[in-house]
């Protein structure tokens, strides 16, 4: 099945409509990660078993995550030339119940999510449009697709396939456009049209740093060499963000083409995804994607015919956040510790072997097909002037909606976490949202109409990053939210370069005083100021922003610190020092409920009698305060 | 060129120039730690940061590493500048608070005290040791090991080790010395003395003038040290760094000098407390008398037994009196027996006693050091003609004055220093002597020095030329020696050129006495029937730790069981077999604690760099036309003067080791050996199950063919077993040809690796962003609750393993556990133990 000329894609593209649009009734159930960890596997399982059980004649496909985690385990059903419905928080039981109405041609109404009457082929700029002309009607009230909050104001380019295609085909891929523009790049531009509609797209870095994607290109491309190197970080190692992993196992082809892309342009022969080993099902998709690409010549020698030759490899990431450092990755590639080393020469100069070597991350090089297909100035109109097109979020934390979401960069704060994320969860206040992980910073609720984007964010001391957005409300202590972040980056300091090794070390020490309530109000300025040297003379990225989310605690949440130092309260009662548990006298029914849960026998009291909790005995788990359903457990 | 501005003057300076080295050239100082001219700089401790103000990347960077560019600006102190060193300073001299040289630049930056809580360690992790091992001596003996904080110098396994060539690089560019501690570094001339003699304590006790204390350290080692003074060969100055700025130190020359001060008489010796045991020493030559020495000291009653008429062995048979005055010998010897050795004369093994004999007379153990006295035949006909003597009885016929009959044309074979020796002895005694030798000059294995004066004092001779045979006359008596010229072809097995004959070449040399010299074996027939090993080259075999025979208390040491070897030789083993026979005698194991010196073949890159040149001292000696007539000695010692100018030449390498190798005056016997970082070649460790060694194997196979293939490795290793063994690392190390200590660097680097078994269910309590704030640091905390293990830890049935982990990628079903495959999300602390308690029934059942 080597393709080689544009009739041999087309073809292919063919076969992969009719996978992915059979003319059958299709099952899809969102099999990532996310989605297996919420009981996808086993909603498929009794979808299958149901399936055969009752001899139907319809598809069942597993796909990748279509980003409402909140909702999982998500299963699809399309019916041809009708609806594609989606349904929410599936248990086997609900999906035999939703086999057993298609047999008898019904529409199972429960869990329903929404209804898809068309969705986009971005790559064809065109609609697949199921009913035509009008969308059909249905017994049950259901809103569209793009009536639902969490959708309705994203943009998918860089997740323009995930929760569409099985990513276990390389024809699905092709079927909705994929490996197009590799053809239109080696076919039909030189490597240095593709460098100036990259550069004229403004893409930028979507990692920690922005840096403007086509320049990166352009440097590694004029750098003779004998050998250069193409690098897909895929190391996603902050913590509570998944974009890549999304990607990976969503539409990993969407990765293989832009590095082959990439590649051509830049001039490289090999390329390397350097991938967090704990994510084994990206890597076997990764895996999978790969021997298909190469079987069909789209990876390898003399791609679609031409001179172009380009080989991929998968090396797994053992595990050091430091290695999303790009020296550092470099050197874990090598087989070496991940330690980084100080820039210049830059790995577009001297990279992996001492060859020219560009890095960039999964987001990245999944916008590269799209902009080389529809063109720099499509994409430019995504985004603002600074900062065009889309960028991926895992957004999560106290919101009510967590998932991944695709946005035009500009979007606001409060549009992501009060629109897409449907706002926090519980009727408690927001109070923070933090950007950029570890290196990054907690934004307040007074520049939450901020735009998402590089310079505003910085700005505020926070940063894009790779894209995790945690929100927080008011039951979250912003100092041991620092000291979270900071007891993150000390764990994972390489230790090669003192202000980082040593730093962190103390400014832990000294948020620790704080949270333990013997901190003083000296301790603060002395953070503020430690911060700031740590950043300048740290030797790589992870250094030069560890300090962030203390600086900007410390700017936004001063009051919290203070609280800590002089009234020894936590206000937020999370920093176990400061608080205690007690029972209100009032409320308490004598249940009995908390003595039960208490795991060190912290409660006494007989049943129908006013608990108590032994104040001496107490670790502060909070257990009590969970369990009881008359809200007796006060925290002060 | 590239120019560049520094500090707003313009400097231009070669392409790949640091800024460091462009400041440094402009005398502008900046501080560093991690810095060592001779590797690759590393750019970690940050101390010698500067400001870019104009170039690539405008920032702070490290000096060290940066490599200027044409055009760019840099500033060496700005307030940036400062702020950062001073911020680097303080958080290292509060990790290390009682470091001076820490102290002393913080105080420069103005930083006047540790801002923090001091902590206690003595290494601030500048990495220079272990990359000087790797990078520059291509050992990898040591490699940091963990990541982070918890970064730390170490050994493979913290064990001594096995590639560890004691070469001390990793001490000299240790900046705050902790490093000697660590490996328990020794000078290079303490370390390649085979008698282990404190060598670099007598230099710097003779640079202080402390003469008497300078011998008392000598002879803790040592019995002659006037004697060793004058004839050691001294190997230590061999590997003096001193050669790095100009010669080695005169070492050899400033023991003699302290010697010759100091009578030993007044030194006081203590004696240890009288034992029982009575132990025989066979052979009164350096390696008995060290031994009798030694044990003598720790209390033993000793005997030599000799077969000679005096005592000192070769040291006074062998070694002629223009070198070694027999009264300078005759005084140290005299000191020995004056511990209360008694001594046989005349008595010899075989003839007038046997081992069983000595058994019978109530020795307890014996130690054999009979020496090699039988000179070598030189295998040519006529060889046993009237007027050939071998050379060793020639020195031994002259010295006991037993009456021969000596030539008037002497031709003596061979180009040792015992050649050499005949031909003075000889040529003092009136003879024309030719010295014939089968290669050139610079091939003869004497001393260059002894070459050169006996050339001097009228020696002839005859190189590239070989004895074919011994002409007589009709007598039977030597006539002429037939001779053929040699020429030098291929090397041989030993790096020497290959001496091959030149045909129809012959010639006689006309001599009425032939010495061969060719070299000596000891007589091993005399130990025929005792039961007693003996190897294939004739010697005794002994344990190559303990020196102890497969006579059990039978002991042997010195040239009878190395072959002819140097004096200094014989008295290190005389010294070793008297610890083992004084552990013997206690019942003690023999070997605890000792190791085998192996012989050094690696001498380090890294040298101290610089230094003011200072010519060594010259030995003043008599002049020939004088000495050539008379025994007198040729070498006159040095005077005060010189010696202690001499002594300051030392560089006291690692400046603290007089200091740690204890004062002077303790027992050698009692006294364990150092602990060195060295061990003999180890066997890689087991594994567990005889099929992992393949499963290993597979692994390796399967990324054999990629570069950089160490992680995938450990990976593949990591998913087999769960955790990585050691002798699979061994196995890797081995495998990849990588220093296991590198190995280790790596797999204590990432957090995918286990260095320990885990449990069989890895119980992950997601920490990722999500989960925290929805509160999973308190399902950490009760799972360590309810499992009674920390974080990171294993149930000590092997159930369970502890593990914080990044993220487990299901944000949405925060707060989450991963139990092995399944996920368990939305917890609170109270669901815990009712899922454990799934995995304890599942295991039960």
């Amino acid at each position: 099945m080597r393709i080689n000329t544009l009739d041999d894609l087309q073809a292919v593209k063919a076969e992969g409509v009719k996978l992915t649009y059979p003319e059958k009734i299709k099952i899809m159930v969102g099999m990532a990660t996310c989605g297996i960890s919420a009981g996808g596997d086993k909603v498929y399982q009794a979808l299958a078993k149901k399936i055969a059980e009752l001899g139907l004649d319809v598809a069942l496909e597993m796909t990748g995550c279509i980003g409402f985690c909140q909702r999982e385990p998500l299963v699809d059903v399309v019916y041809p030339k009708k609806v594609r419905l989606s349904y929410q928080g599936m248990t086997p039981e609900k999906a035999e119940a939703l086999v057993e109405a298609i047999k008898e041609n019904q529409i199972y109404p429960e869990n329903l999510l929404c209804r898809i009457d068309q969705e986009e082929l971005l790559i064809d700029g065109k609609m697949k449009v199921y009913a035509n002309p009008q969308p059909v009607a249905l017994p049950v009230e259901v809103p569209k697709y793009e009536e639902v909050p969490f959708f309705k104001k994203q943009v998918k380019i860089a997740l323009r396939n995930c929760g569409y295609i099985n990513p276990e085909r390389i024809e699905e891929s092709i079927g909705r456009g994929g490996y197009l523009a590799l053809y239109k790049a080696l076919k039909e531009m030189t490597p240095k049209e593709v460098i100036e509609v990259v550069k004229a797209s403004g893409l930028r870095g979507r990692g920690g740093g922005g840096f403007p994607t086509g320049l990166k290109w352009e440097f590694c491309h004029n750098n003779a060499a004998d050998m250069k190197y193409v690098i897909c970080n895929a190391d996603e190692g902050d913590p509570g963000a998944f974009m890549d992993r999304g990607i990976l196992e969503g539409d990993p082809h969407a990765l293989l083409e832009g590095m082959a892309i990439g590649a051509y342009a830049v001039g490289a022969k090999e390329g390397y995804i350097y991938c967090r080993a704990e994510y084994p099902l990206a890597l076997k998709r990764l895996e999978i994607a790969i021997e298909q690409a190469e079987k069909c010549g789209l990876l390898g020698d003399n791609i679609f015919g031409t001179d172009f030759s380009f080989r991929l490899k998968i090396r797994e990431g053992a595990g050091a956040f430091v290695c999303g450092e790009e020296t550092a990755l470099i050197a874990s590639i090598e087989g070496k510790v991940g330690e980084p080393r100080q820039r210049p020469p830059f790995p577009a100069q001297s990279g992996l072997w001492g060859k020219p070597t560009v890095i960039n991350n999964v987001k990245t090089w999944s916008h590269v097909a799209p902009i080389i297909v529809r063109g720099s100035q499509w994409y430019t109109s995504f985004g603002t002037e600074k900062s065009p097109g889309t960028t991926v979020f895992a957004l999560v934390g106290k919101v009510n909606d967590a998932g991944l979401v695709e946005i035009p960069l500009g979007t606001t704060l409060r549009e992501m976490i009060f629109d897409i994320g449907g706002g926090i969860a519980g009727n408690k206040n927001f109070k923070a949202v933090q950007t950029g992980g570890p290196s990054g910073g907690c934004i307040p609720a007074k520049y939450l109409d901020t735009p998402v984007e590089y310079e505003s964010l910085g700005a505020l001391g926070s940063i894009m990053g790779s894209g995790g957005m945690i929100v927080m409300d008011e039951r979250d202590c912003m100092v041991n939210v620092a000291k979270y972040f900071l007891d993150f980056t000390m764990e994972e300091s390489c230790g090669k370069c003192t202000p980082c090794r040593e730093g962190t070390l103390r400014l832990m020490e000294m948020l620790e005083e704080i949270t333990r309530g013997v901190g003083t109000l000296e301790d603060i300025d002395l953070l503020v100021e430690m911060s700031e040297t740590i950043k300048e003379a740290s030797l790589c990225g992870l250094g030069q922003t560890a300090p962030n989310p203390v600086l900007t605690t410390i700017k936004y949440f001063r009051d919290e610190y203070e609280a800590h130092i002089l009234q020894k309260k936590c206000p937020a009662k999370v920093c176990k020092a400061l608080i205690t548990f007690r029972v209100d006298e009032e409320k308490c029914n004598g249940c009995g409920r908390c003595r039960l849960v208490c795991p060190v026998e912290a409660v006494e009291g007989a049943k129908k009698e006013l608990h108590k909790i032994l104040q001496d005995k107490c670790i502060k788990c909070g257990t009590c305060f969970d369990r009881c359903k008359f809200d007796a457990i006060i925290v002060e | 060129m590239v120019k560049l501005t520094i500090n707003d003057k313009v400097v231009e300076v070669p392409e790949g120039t640091t800024i460091l080295q462009a400041a440094r050239q402009e005398g502008i100082k900046i501080p560093t730690l991690c810095y060592y001219e001779a590797i690759k700089p590393y750019g970690g401790c940050r101390l010698c940061v500067v400001e870019v103000t104009a170039g690539p990347r405008t920032s702070l960077t490290a000096s060290c590493s940066y490599p200027v560019a044409e055009g760019i600006k840099v500033q060496t102190d700005t307030p940036k500048v400062l702020r950062a060193r001073r911020l680097v300073i303080d958080l290292l001299w509060s990790r290390s608070p009682d470091l001076p040289i820490l102290k002393s630049i913080a105080q420069d930056l103005g930083v006047m005290a540790p801002s923090f809580p001091v902590g206690n360690t003595e290494c601030i992790l500048c990495d220079l040791c272990t990359r000087v091992c790797s990078e520059l001596e291509q050992l990898g003996v040591i490699g940091m090991q963990g990541r982070g904080s918890k970064r730390e110098v170490l050994t493979p396994f913290g064990e001594l080790s096995e590639v560890c060539q004691e070469c001390g690089a990793c001490g000299f560019v240790c900046p705050t010395a902790w490093i000697h501690e660590v490996a328990k570094i020794q000078a290079p001339c303490t370390l390649t003395c085979p008698a282990g003699i404190n060598v670099q304590g007598y230099v710097q006790l003779v640079n202080q003038g402390k003469d008497k204390e300078a011998v008392k350290l000598i002879m803790e080692r040592l019995p002659l040290p006037g004697t060793l003074g004058r004839i050691c060969p001294h190997p230590c100055e061999d590997e003096c760094r001193r050669q790095t700025v100009d010669e080695p130190v005169a070492i050899c020359n400033l023991k003699r000098f302290a010697a010759d001060q100091v009578d030993l008489k007044e030194l006081g010796l203590e004696k240890g407390k009288p034992r029982p045991e009575k132990v025989a020493i066979v052979g009164g030559g350096p390696a008995g008398l060290s031994c009798a020495y030694h044990l003598a000291r720790a209390g033993y009653k000793t005997t030599i037994f000799e077969a000679l008429p005096v005592l000192g062995g070769m040291l006074k048979v062998g070694i002629p009196d223009y070198r070694l005055p027999k009264d300078v010998l005759q005084q140290e010897i005299d000191n020995i027996l004056s511990l209360g050795v008694e001594v046989k004369y005349n008595t010899a093994m075989g003839r007038d006693f046997t081992l069983d004999s000595l058994k019978e007379d109530g020795y307890k153990a014996v130690f054999l050091g009979i020496g090699c006295h039988v000179g070598m035949k030189l295998g040519v006909p006529g060889e046993d003609a009237q007027g050939v003597m071998q050379g060793v009885d020639f020195l031994r016929k002259y010295t006991l004055k037993e009456p021969f009959e000596l030539g008037k044309r002497v031709a003596v074979i061979g180009g040792g220093n015992v050649a050499i020796d005949v031909a003075c002895t000889a040529l003092r005694l009136g003879s024309k002597v030719t010295i014939v030798y089968r290669r050139t000059r610079d091939e003869m294995p004497a001393f260059e020095h002894e070459i050169e004066q006996a050339l001097c004092e009228g020696v002839e001779p005859l190189y590239l030329t070989a004895p074919v045979s011994v002409k007589t006359d009709a007598n039977g008596k030597v006539r002429a020696l037939e001779c053929q010229k040699m020429e030098l072809g291929e090397p041989d097995a030993s790096g020497r050129r290959r001496p091959v004959p030149v045909k129809g070449s012959e010639f006689d040399l006309e001599v009425d006495m032939i010495i061969p010299a060719i070299g000596q074996r000891t007589n091993a027939s005399i130990f025929e029937g005792t039961g007693l090993e003996i190897t294939k080259w004739g010697t005794i075999e002994v344990d190559e730790i303990t020196f102890e025979t497969n006579l059990p208390g039978v002991f042997a040491g010195g040239d009878a069981q190395k072959g002819p070897w140097i004096a200094v030789g014989a008295i290190g083993d005389g010294e070793k077999a008297a610890v083992s026979i004084d552990r013997y005698l206690r019942g003690l194991d023999q070997k605890e604690g000792r190791i085998k010196k192996r012989k050094r073949h690696h001498r380090p890159k890294t040298f101290p760099i610089g230094g003011v040149v200072q010519p060594r001292a010259v030995m003043p000696t008599l002049p020939p036309e004088y000495t050539c007539s008379c025994f007198d000695e040729i070498a006159t010692g040095f005077t005060p003067e010189s010696a202690r100018a001499e002594a300051t030449r030392c560089l006291n390498c690692y400046s603290d080791c007089l200091e740690h190798l204890g004062a002077p005056g303790t027992s050698a016997v009692y006294k364990a050996p150092e602990a060195v970082v060295a061990k003999k070649l180890k066997e890689r460790s087991a594994y567990d199950n005889p099929g992992d060694e393949a499963t290993v194997a597979a692994i390796l196979n399967k990324y054999r063919e990629e570069r950089g293939n160490l992680l995938p490795v450990l990976l593949g290793i990591n998913r087999t077993f769960n955790w990585l063994p050691r002798p699979a690392l061994e196995h890797v190390a081995d495998d990849l040809h990588m220093p296991l200590a590198e190995i280790l660097r790596v797999a204590t680097f990432y957090n995918a690796f286990s260095l320990v078994p885990r449990g069989k269910y890895i119980v992950s309590v997601c920490l990722g962003t999500g989960c925290f704030v929805k509160g999973s640091p308190r399902l950490l905390d009760r799972l360590e609750r309810e499992l009674k293990i920390k974080s990171g830890g294993t149930t000590e049935d092997m159930m369970f393993s502890l593990e914080p982990v990044r993220c487990i990628g299901c944000c949405a079903l925060a707060p989450a556990v991963r139990i092995n495959e399944d996920t368990y999300g939305r917890l609170s602390p109270d669901h815990l133990p009712k899922i454990l308690k799934l995995y304890t029934e599942q295991s039960v059942a």
